[in-house]
């Protein structure tokens, strides 16, 4: 399992924020968390602080205002590649679309169902 | 033998457009309906109404000229309403006269309804009725056919639209419907992190939480599963059975572990292979998962074997094990929707349905033979579409 500086929790459903920030303690992932349900409101917060690639995103696809696509390409546009932090997708559906898409999209290095688990956390995280 | 006489009248219905040319080519009388559409045919000359397409070399408007062409078809093309017309016949050569006797070729029913003709300005025996009547009917069942197209297309939309609606609804189905249950999931095992080992009364409680979770998004799952094979296509592609089973032993590893179930499986494949590998996918998961929850609990031996034959021309797939075996009058039932032989797993009743159905889909066939208390087997034959 990878250490991280920071993980951002991206996600509308604050059920899964509290259960994903408690694994990811428990497994002691990251120095911080940080947390927010809704893309614009991560984005605000980039632009204030920013993340580099010793840091990890945890996003929802399925979000109301900007959901998870959306998000990565604002993402794209706004930072600089040697910057990304390490994104991992996150979904409650074993959506074969979704699955294609983002296995297409080089931003992205893994697809996690919900709900994480310690187990999930150390195959994918 | 006494001689037929024809008198003007029973002419006159016999041949409703005949015409009669003086030596001068005047016509000097004519039959009704041909009046109908020339009111003012008689004593008119031939020429200022009509011409000859056929014969069409040779004949000049002379009556000897007209006569010497007795016995050939005529064809006579007429000006009319704003409105060429022809009509077909033959022509009986007098002394003095020409008698023309024909009636209008009609080809088309517009041929016949620009003339202003009716159906009774034809004699009975005129061929034309016929025709007439057939055009009539043509027009109706093109009319008809139309009609069904168009009731077709309409159809058509509808469905379009209602397979793009069921393609959202599935995928809301898949997601909207499964995402509570995995935030519990995440609540569950928070809780169960939480209690203490020891504890005998809520973790036993936890554990039963999850199970109803799992059992539940199994038959998500399953619903899913019904819903790709009744909607998508056909694929076609190459399957390597020893890697699809691999997968699925993969998938099931834990919960054979877990159940202490033996996996044997033996894949014969030297014949390259072309199917639905989704649709492949489900039956197999569904059958050998069977074998593990449907497994003899009293038995230390519990196994599923898995044995895969293929040649050019189709799959032999057998999936057998030792488990607590299916009654005989059960047999037929279990692949009923929603039916369920047994109490002892919680399966939705769906399972060996949607294998029915998808084997349906691949043209396959399934037989299934078992005794309560020894197992069962469950042979299938799927045609190889190469």
């Amino acid at each position: 399992m990878q250490k991280f500086k920071k993980v951002l929790l991206i996600d509308d459903n604050t059920i899964d924020i509290y259960v994903n920030k408690y694994m990811l303690e428990k497994a002691h992932v990251a120095e911080s968390i940080v947390s927010f349900t809704s893309g614009l409101d991560a984005m605000d917060y980039l632009s204030s602080s920013p993340v580099d690639s010793s840091d990890l995103i945890l996003l929802d696809i399925q979000m109301p205002v900007m959901n998870g696509f959306e998000f990565l390409k604002k993402l794209e546009n706004e930072i600089q590649s040697s910057s990304l932090p390490k994104i991992i997708m996150l979904s409650s559906s074993q959506n074969e679309k979704d699955f294609s898409v983002f296995s297409k999209n080089n931003l992205v290095s893994g697809y996690i169902i919900k709900p994480l688990s310690p187990e999930k956390i150390g195959k994918h995280i | 033998m006494t001689d037929i006489f024809i008198d003007k009248a029973t002419a006159k219905r016999l041949f409703p457009f005949y015409l009669v040319l003086n030596s001068k080519l005047l016509v000097v009388d004519a039959g009704d309906s041909i009046q109908k559409i020339f009111p003012d045919l008689i004593q008119s000359k031939f020429s200022d109404k009509f011409k000859f397409l056929r014969p069409g070399i040779g004949i000049r408007h002379e009556l000897e000229s007209i006569k010497s062409f007795e016995n050939q078809i005529f064809i006579i093309q007429g000006f009319a309403n704003g409105y060429h017309f022809r009509l077909k016949g033959e022509i009986i050569a007098l002394s003095d006269k020409v008698i023309f006797l024909g009636s209008p070729w009609i080809t088309d029913e517009s041929d016949f309804n620009k003339l202003g003709l009716k159906l009774s300005d034809f004699a009975l025996h005129d061929s034309g009725i016929d025709m007439m009547q057939n055009l009539m009917t043509l027009k109706m069942s093109m009319a008809d056919s139309k009609i069904s197209n168009e009731l077709l297309s309409a159809k058509n939309q509808e469905l379009e639209k209602a397979n793009q609606e069921l393609d959202r609804f599935v995928y809301s189905v898949s997601h909207d419907l499964r995402a509570p249950l995995a935030s519990l999931a995440g609540l569950l095992t928070i809780c169960k992190n939480e209690v203490s080992e020891k504890d005998t009364t809520i973790r036993p409680v936890l554990e039963m939480m999850s199970a109803s979770i799992e059992r539940q998004e199994l038959f998500i799952s399953e619903i899913l599963d019904y819903s790709l094979n009744a909607r998508k296509e056909l694929a076609g592609e190459e399957i390597n059975f020893s890697e699809l089973i691999e997968n699925i032993a993969a998938d099931l590893s834990f919960d054979f572990n877990t159940a202490k179930v033996q996996f044997l499986r033996e894949v014969d494949q030297v014949s390259s292979f072309i199917s639905d590998k989704k649709r492949l996918k489900i039956i197999l998961m569904n059958l050998i998962s069977n074998g593990l929850k449907y497994r003899d609990r009293g038995k230390a031996d519990s196994f599923v074997d898995v044995s895969i034959v293929v040649d050019n021309l189709k799959v032999k797939i057998s999936v057998k094990d030792n488990g607590i075996g299916i009654s005989t009058e059960n047999q037929q039932k279990v692949f009923d929707m929603f039916y369920r032989a047994t109490n002892i797993s919680d399966g939705s009743g769906l399972g060996l349905y949607i294998v029915k159905e998808v084997l349906q889909k691949l043209n396959g066939q399934i037989n299934l033979s078992s005794e309560l208390g020894k197992g069962c087997t469950f042979e299938l034959e799927i045609p190889n579409k190469i």
